[in-house]
């Protein structure tokens, strides 16, 4: 199961939770114990959109109410696989 | 009780960052510890006592680290610490309520020759989520004492303390066949060859299986370790078996996987409770309905906030009739009529356009900010992501375009998470060919001075004109940025449906429609004076200022597109920022410097109001072209230096605002022939 994580992530394609616990018949639980892993392997990075402090431009006048926010409430969590250091050390 | 031989029995306290290590420590130790740390490392080292029946208990507090690899100092000092020999018993803490993650630091303690313990912590918090474990079956598979336990509890820890007695007078393993015989089926045999080479009783407290182990998974140190305590043969044997194996620290992972699955399969009970919504979340994420259903609410969305925007396009247009009568009250006590005009021509259109707004920012902020909060949103986001696959883009552009459906900024903004410049480019690109806020608070405005009870379908109109804008734009600027790149996999945690916290949700929204309507009358304000300077005349007869006469100028270019030259010059404004086309409009239509207002009187002119101004000055296919534009246009001047900032090239940012100029022309064009056809 762990094993067809990787390959699957490997295609390049996005998943959601839902999809791989469904796909590799394992619980949410389980598979954010994998992703515990393979983010300790860094295999996996999460995406960060809260980068910086704030987006602001610093153009104040300019700037309208919701400006400057790079992501929403309530916005998915995304991790990211990294396929290029991921090459050199699997032979996939 | 205690019959431990060992003078001052050292207990070590193992486990991931958050199983709650600090907790069981302090609560042993409380005064009786000293913080310094490791020999040559920055790593914080915290060891104590606590005297128990006559006896003195040592405990050290190894860092927090997720496994037993040698990836970063705190497993290297944990690692070290524990093959030492200088604890008699290994304390491992597990947080019970997330025991398929926590136990990864059991699998990788088989094979460690100390004897240990297993703590199933934090079972507190289990407990309220609904889980049950259970105890005893997981000791006899592990063969080591296994307690249920909650380190915050300081009252109960007497089990803890006699799982410490056993541990120290029994001495038991962890049990390690269930899980080394799963790395048989490593292909190649290269487990068993391992174990082979190794020497039979291990290397300190590293047994034979657990170096074959982490040899195979590749581990530096081990093998370093390996190479200074084995004979050169048998050292060369390890080599040659390791260069044939591929995959391995995959593949032992998945075996340690599969070891806790089966480990919980009997033990963990767990009534996972239904979230709320399922069939509806099956829906929104379905491959081939999850989109549609977007497309469906948005559009919903997007109409309904025509229902709170009509009574304020009612009350705002009172506020030109108020001309008449300011004007009059104004005259009256003997203001100059410059006065009275820039009152009722700057300052009270100013009033009629943002209170026109209110309905429309407030609605859309509304239903939009309510899709957030309930968790809808990221299912769009979702939906949306393999859309992005088709220009090129890695899923995780789907996020800036989402956020630039509020605002285009940030949505630049948003971008930074993207590593390759091209594709930074392009979704920054195609973002701008999504109306904005503003534009969906604007737009209605004027197509409602215009078509009236019509102008929910110009929206319509415009969102889908919008989907295939971006299309169309994404196509275009994929062609020049984007390069054959490998797509990375992307795994995306929807976050549970939430019930609307409709309190705060409504002052945040009450918070934002303020500044933002703050922000619009300033800019509508300023738009409209300064127009409205340009084409005043105190005679009451516009032909004569300097604007007019170049209004007239251009008008027989810009009509060939669809623009009268009032029209066009809105347009042109709309590129600094939105809501100046609407004091453009205003200033030039219901100012003195209007025909129309040249004709009924300025008081008139207000009294009839903006929508009868444009109703009598443009021809519903120039409407439509010039709302069109408006729309399509560059959102706005702080976006504009945004996509620099984000981009940092000046030719393409050039580049996107000059396509976004030519293409909202052509589209005016080509809206204005066709509604031609038509009215």
């Amino acid at each position: 199961m762990f094993v067809k994580l990787i390959h699957l992530l490997s295609e390049g394609k996005t998943y959601s939770l839902q999809e791989l616990s469904c796909k590799l018949g394992v619980s949410k639980e389980t598979l954010r114990g994998y992703i515990d892993y393979l983010s300790e392997k860094d295999l996996l990075s999460q995406v960060d959109f809260e980068q910086e402090e704030n987006a602001c431009t610093g153009n104040c006048a300019g700037c309208k109410g919701c400006a400057g926010r790079k992501t929403f409430k309530n916005a998915p969590t995304l991790w990211e696989f990294k396929r290029s250091e991921s090459e050199s050390s699997l032979d996939l | 009780m205690s019959n431990i031989l060992i003078k001052e029995p050292t207990i070590a306290l193992l486990g991931q960052p958050n199983s709650g290590k600090s907790t069981l420590f302090n609560a042993l130790t409380g005064a009786r510890q000293r913080v310094g740390n490791w020999p040559g490392k920055t790593v914080e080292k915290k060891e104590g006592y606590y005297d128990k029946d006559g006896v003195r208990f040592r405990v050290a507090d190894l860092p927090g680290s997720y496994s037993l690899s040698a990836n970063s100092e705190e497993e290297i000092i944990t690692r070290d610490f524990i093959a030492s020999g200088q604890a008699d018993v290994v304390c491992i803490l597990a947080d019970s309520s997330q025991l398929s993650r926590s136990l990864f630091m059991l699998a990788d303690y088989v094979g460690i020759q100390c004897p240990a313990i297993l703590l199933l912590n934090l079972m507190d918090v289990a407990e309220a989520q609904g889980k049950t474990v259970d105890a005893a079956k997981l000791e006899e598979k592990l063969g080591i004492p296994v307690i249920p336990f909650v380190a915050a509890d300081k009252k109960h820890y007497d089990k803890f303390f006699d799982a410490i007695d056993r541990a120290l007078k029994e001495k038991k393993l962890l049990n390690i066949g269930s899980l080394t015989d799963k790395y048989n089926s490593i292909g190649g045999g290269a487990y068993e060859k391992l174990l082979e080479l190794m020497p039979q009783d291990g290397i300190g407290n590293y047994s034979a299986s657990w170096l074959a182990t982490k040899l195979l998974e590749e581990d530096k140190a081990v093998l370093e370790l390996i190479e200074e305590n084995l004979p050169q043969e048998a050292y060369k044997g390890v080599k040659s078996v390791l260069s044939s194996v591929e995959n391995g620290v995959l593949e032992t992972a998945g075996y340690k996987f599969k070891w806790i699955d089966e480990l919980l399969k009997d033990a963990l009970v767990y009534k996972e409770r239904k979230i709320a919504l399922s069939k509806f979340d099956s829906l929104a994420t379905h491959k081939t309905w999850g989109k549609p259903l977007a497309i469906l609410i948005i559009l919903l969305g997007l109409i309904a906030s025509f229902i709170p925007a009509t009574p304020f396009m009612l009350v705002g247009s009172l506020v030109p009739k108020l001309g008449g009568p300011i004007s009059a009250a104004l005259s009256a006590i003997g203001a100059p009529q410059i006065i009275i005009d820039f009152i009722t021509q700057v300052v009270l259109v100013s009033i009629y356009s943002v209170i026109s707004m209110i309905g429309f920012v407030f609605g859309v902020n509304l239903v939009f900010g309510f899709l957030e909060e309930v968790g809808y949103m990221a299912r769009v986001s979702y939906v949306f992501d393999r859309t992005m696959n088709k220009f090129g883009l890695q899923g995780k552009s789907v996020m800036p375009m989402v956020v630039s459906f509020g605002c285009t900024i940030g949505g630049a903004a948003g971008t930074r998470v993207i590593d390759s410049w091209g594709q930074k480019v392009l979704t920054i690109a195609m973002a701008w060919a999504i109306p904005c806020a503003a534009t969906w608070a604007i737009v209605p405005v004027l197509s409602s001075l215009f078509f009236g009870a019509w102008a929910p379908l110009v929206i319509v109109a415009i969102f889908f004109v919008a989907g295939i804008h971006l299309f169309i734009t994404g196509k275009l600027f994929g062609a020049k940025l984007i390069r054959d790149e490998d797509r990375a996999g992307l795994i995306m945690e929807l976050p549970p449906y939430h019930k609307p916290k409709w309190g705060a949700l409504f002052r945040s929204i009450f918070v934002r429609t303020g500044d933002i309507l703050s922000r619009a009358f300033r800019v509508v304000f300023i738009v409209a004076f300064i127009f409205w300077l340009l084409t005043y005349s105190a005679s009451g007869s516009p032909e004569q200022t300097l604007l007019y006469k170049f209004g007239q100028k251009i008008e027989p270019i810009t009509m060939f597109f669809g623009f009268t030259w009032q029209t066009f010059l809105a347009y042109i404004s709309s590129m600094v920022s939105k809501e100046a086309a609407l004091g453009v409009l205003g200033a030039l239509y219901l100012g003195g410097g209007s025909l129309f207002s040249a004709t009924l009187g300025s008081g008139g002119a207000m009294a009839a109001g903006l929508d009868s101004a444009l109703l009598s000055s443009l021809t519903a296919p120039a409407a439509l072209a010039f709302i069109f534009a408006v729309s399509f246009n560059a959102p706005c001047l702080v976006a504009i230096s945004s996509t620099y900032q984000e981009t940092r090239s000046i030719k393409w940012t050039l580049r996107i605002l000059l396509y976004y100029f030519v293409t909202s022309i052509l589209l005016a064009f080509l809206v204005f022939r066709i509604a031609g056809l038509f009215f």
